[in-house]
């Protein structure tokens, strides 16, 4: 793991939503930190902020009538605190963003070539032509077949796989020192899935971009992120190195996403275990740990006191439980974890 | 294998490809389904896999008649899906009924749950009236693990996994025998999809259901069911049971599908080499000749693209695939 | 089935475990309460439909009474608004006209809106050939300016109310078909209408249940914001002189007579016209605001 000066801090974010029932809290709290070139992945179940995560970094979250707090640095600047110009600078040009899915954006009636053009043309003064050359390059880069035909091609013509490249190519335009990947692939087959990581990987490597993984999936991120992050009701609840989690787990949540997957490297499971109830909703948070009413491990304390994201053993990683490191994990997950 | 309870035999879905609004003319067929045959036996679980567009949407619409299929034969308990009149299908879907992918679009917003799980019932005259009717609701809310006070309640109040259980439930209210579960899981959280998985098991054990499950993602695919057929463009490639196709895939195609899906594991992860397919999936209007896999394929032969492999027993009678060079290969 | 006003948060119905977060249902006519906009167009509404109906209660004096003394009157105790040409009380002629172009606007409003619900919904389930007729009937009739159809076909049937009613009815349907048409190829797309098949419920059924109830928002927009447009046509038909003769008090035909008189008495011209203005404002502040509150996407 690469660490040196990060690239990205993030300090006690905070997204609040106003409703007819209340503030909604979509992220309550979350400090994390990206360093260059390194590979994070953010795994939560829908609901845990964690789009909102990425759409409060990359300013997209319209304020008012939502409300952000809290600390953005990247590259020494805070992203929250300066105007709406140099905020337009950085999204896209110093960070790209790809999303669930790419159909929707894509504009449908401009060639990719154009849409990529006008991307490259507000952040850079360039000639025309070449920023049209870079497109053609950028489409090479990530696979697009015949790249100097497919420039002048509509969205509709591509699959779904493919629109996902060039949603990459397109936040890749301006040579980005992040890139934040929402679900990047939650709409494609597993085999599309599989090329898209790859890409992904290969980017960060060849170019040394740091690349923030969002998913609801913890398998997809074993052979991807350097670090996880684990993301419950808007806040961190653990974050470590990859084995690490997959190892090493101390919070009960991050066992229940772990044992919930069906996982075809072990013998198969009569009955899979689940985490109870449903994920969390933004304006209805429990009192204390927000995990504590589907915990199966909760005590007198966790409805009273909200469980800080601390180390609790040396040579240990940050996990929000109270009883970090003095549970037993679930019997299925100790096989794995030998 | 006993007789299934559901034989398709030969199915061919075929769809017109049409140019010009006003003088609508034929230009070329897609051929989504081209010559599908499988089993489901009582209380078993076919699960049906392939990447989007191969098709196996469109055989779980044909079996339930939500589209008509060009050719083939549908045999439910004996009487024929595919060609049977208006009152012995309207018989046949009590039997036999769907669980759709999208738990939010799939119930009418302006229905209450209790209305919506209803319907069904009075409709088929499960119930006597609505009394009793309403008591059988709250009997199917507390099957699918709801309770029945949420009859009273709409849709939007629900989450994911809550309004695919209120699916299930309306799937359930005409007694059937069999259910087709369209990717019932892919919409929703993994940690949800657990609980629906050991729903749907449980269900199945108590009601002995037999089901066809749709799917894209293997590892759910060996969750649940007892045999699988794998899909590329309209064909069914290899059909077998849970443990041969997962220990020893013999058809390329399976293979590369199980390469690809992701194990929750880093260590094993840094060291599986995937098989990649190169490309994408061909068009279904002009599908390659011969083996329809043959221009992804990493062990295409020149014979491959002049003669096409019959889907056939590979090892034992019970393990099919559709391959000239058909071989154990080990993945996971 | 009572529907109650849920309370915001029902934490402990739920089986499962974690709250759902419960969006109480209101009453439409609640939320219409709660919209300033409707709100104010409902008012306006219901007090003129209230004058209107309560003509022969509230009026001073016969509308058809001519007082030939007392004619262009400047407004007074006795005559509210002044007297007309005839010396007719001008407040009395715009209750009992209100009586006529509101009701007369309403009618017309009700019957292209079932012609057009009953065109619709065939042609967006039927498809095809039948489609095909229907729809280019409605292009047909959308290719001819409105206003000079409905003239038209008024003029061929000979002066009246009711033919003028009749013609505005031929005319003006085809709005709705065509709404009706794309909302029900739109919601036939949706998935619980497959689901709905796959119970095995008829056509008849789903059509009802499934596909009506999904639709009769946008509709009813559509409806009111009509019903304001169908007060201007008709206004402006009878003041060419179609549809209700003299003496019979109508605010169309009001502006048409007090048109002769603008340079004296400029105000006969002015009072009808308002209460048409306003009319149309209250139908289509209502539209507006039942557009707000309808929209599914905001609730």
């Amino acid at each position: 793991m690469t660490v040196g000066v990060s690239l990205l801090e993030i300090n006690d974010l905070k997204t609040v939503f106003p409703s007819d029932i209340g503030p909604l809290r979509a992220v309550d709290g979350a400090s994390f930190s990206v360093a260059a070139g390194e590979r994070v992945g953010i795994v939560g179940e829908s609901g845990s902020g964690k789009s909102v995560t990425a759409l409060s970094i990359m300013g997209l979250i319209r304020t008012p009538p939502a409300s952000v707090s809290g600390k953005v640095v990247f590259k020494g600047v805070d992203l929250l605190k300066v105007g709406s110009k140099q905020r337009q600078r950085v999204r896209g040009g110093q960070i790209g963003m790809i999303f669930q899915n790419p159909l929707n954006c894509l504009n449908p009636v401009m060639t990719i070539g154009h849409q990529i053009v006008e991307t490259i043309l507000a952040h850079e003064e360039i000639p025309k032509a070449e920023a049209r050359d870079r497109a053609i390059s950028l489409l090479q880069r990530v696979g697009i077949p015949d790249p100097s035909r497919s420039v002048d091609e509509y969205p509709h013509k591509f699959s779904g796989g493919m629109r996902q490249r060039v949603m990459i190519a397109m936040a890749l335009s301006c040579q980005p020192d992040l890139l934040i990947a929402d679900e990047p692939t939650t709409a494609l087959d597993v085999t599309i899935q599989a090329q898209i990581v790859d890409l992904l990987m290969s980017i960060c490597e060849e170019e040394n971009t740091a690349v923030v993984f969002i998913t609801h999936d913890l398998a997809i991120l074993a052979g991807f992120a350097e670090r996880v992050l684990v993301m419950y009701s808007g806040r961190i609840v653990e974050e470590g190195p990859v084995d690490t989690i997959y190892y090493g787990a101390t919070h009960p949540y991050t066992w229940g996403l772990m044992t919930s997957i069906t996982r075809l490297d072990e013998s198969r499971q009569d009955r899979l275990s689940t985490i109870s109830g449903n994920p969390p909703s933004a304006v209805f948070q429990p009192s204390g740990c927000p995990f504590h009413p589907r915990c199966r491990y909760a005590e007198e304390i966790c409805p009273r006191e909200i469980p800080a994201l601390v180390v609790h053993k040396e040579d240990d990683h940050p996990s929000a439980c109270h009883f970090a490191g003095a549970l037993v994990p679930p019997a299925r997950l100790r096989q794995v974890q030998q | 294998m006993t007789a299934g309870l559901l034989e398709v035999q030969d199915l061919v879905k075929h769809y017109p490809v049409t140019r010009g609004a006003i003088m609508r003319r034929t230009v070329a067929v897609s051929r989504a389904v081209d010559g599908v045959s499988f089993s489901v036996g009582e209380g078993e679980t076919l699960g049906l896999v392939g990447e989007s567009g191969c098709g196996k949407s469109t055989v779980a619409r044909c079996i339930v008649r939500l589209i008509d299929p060009t050719s083939g034969r549908i045999l439910f308990d004996g009487q024929d899906i595919a060609s049977c009149g208006q009152n012995d299908l309207r018989n046949l879907r009590r039997k036999i009924q769907i669980v759709f992918q999208d738990p939010y679009g799939s119930l009418n917003p302006r229905m209450s749950v209790g209305e919506l799980v209803m319907e069904p019932l009075l409709f088929h005259h499960t119930v006597k009236d609505r009394r009793d009717g309403s008591r059988r609701v709250g009997e199917l809310l507390e099957m699918v693990g709801l309770s029945a006070e949420h009859a009273r309640r709409y849709p939007h109040e629900f989450s994911g996994g809550q309004r695919q259980r209120i699916g299930i439930a309306r799937a359930l209210a005409s007694q059937p025998q069999m259910l087709v579960l369209d990717e019932p899981v892919s919409a929703l959280d993994v940690s949800i999809q657990a609980q629906i998985l050991n729903l749907l098991q449980d269900l199945q054990s108590e009601l002995r259901l037999s089901y066809l499950f749709i799917a894209h993602d293997l590892s759910l695919v060996r969750h649940v069911c007892h045999r699988v057929a794998v899909m590329y463009l309209g064909k069914i490639v290899e059909i077998t049971g849970r443990e041969q196709l997962f220990q020893a895939p013999q058809h390329p195609y399976t293979q590369a599908l199980l390469s690809a899906v992701p194990v929750p594991d880093p260590r094993k992860e840094r060291l599986r080499r995937r098989i990649a397919l190169q490309g994408t999936v061909p068009s279904a209007v002009d599908p390659p000749a011969a083996c329809r896999f043959h221009t992804r394929c990493f062990k295409a032969q020149p014979v491959c693209s002049e003669e096409a492999p019959p889907l056939a027993p590979v090892a034992g009678q019970e393990h099919l695939a559709a391959c000239h060079f058909a071989e154990p290969l080990e993945v996971v | 089935m009572a529907v109650e006003a849920a309370s915001t948060f029902a934490p402990d119905a739920d089986r499962l475990g974690s709250p759902t977060v419960l969006l109480p249902k209101k009453s439409l006519l609640r939320q219409l309460i709660r919209d300033r906009t409707a709100l104010v167009g409902l008012i306006i509404l219901v007090v003129m439909f209230g004058l209107a109906l309560a003509a022969p209660l509230v009026a001073p004096f016969d509308p058809n009474d001519a007082d030939v003394v007392n004619r262009y009157a400047p407004p007074s105790a006795e005559h509210w608004l002044g007297t007309d040409n005839l010396g007719r009380d001008e407040f009395s002629r715009l209750l009992f006209g209100a009586r006529i172009s509101l009701f007369a606007a309403l009618a017309v409003g009700i019957a292209i809106l079932a012609i057009g619900i009953v065109v619709g919904m065939i042609s967006g389930f039927a498809g095809g050939l039948v489609d095909g007729i229907l729809m280019r009937i409605v292009d047909v009739l959308l290719a001819f300016p409105s206003l000079l159809l409905a003239l038209t076909i008024t003029g061929m049937l000979g002066p009246g109310l009711f033919h003028l009613l009749v013609g505005m009815a031929v005319v003006w349907w085809t709005d709705y078909a065509r709404l009706m048409r794309g909302l029900v190829l739109t919601v036939k797309e949706r998935p619980f209408i497959e689901s709905a098949k796959a119970l095995g419920l008829p056509r008849r059924l789903i059509a009802r249940r499934h596909i009506l109830p999904n639709i009769v928002s946008p509709v009813i927009v559509l409806g009111t914001l009509q019903t304001g447009r169908l007060l201007l046509a008709l206004s402006a038909l009878s003041f060419l002189g179609l549809g209700v003769q003299p003496p019979t008090a109508e605010w169309g035909a009001m502006l048409s007579e007090g048109r002769n008189y603008l340079a004296s008495a400029p105000q006969l011209m002015l009072y009808p016209g308002l209460a048409i203005t306003i009319a149309a404002l209250g139908f289509n502040l209502l539209g507006d605001g039942l557009r707000d509150i309808l929209d599914p996407t905001l609730r």
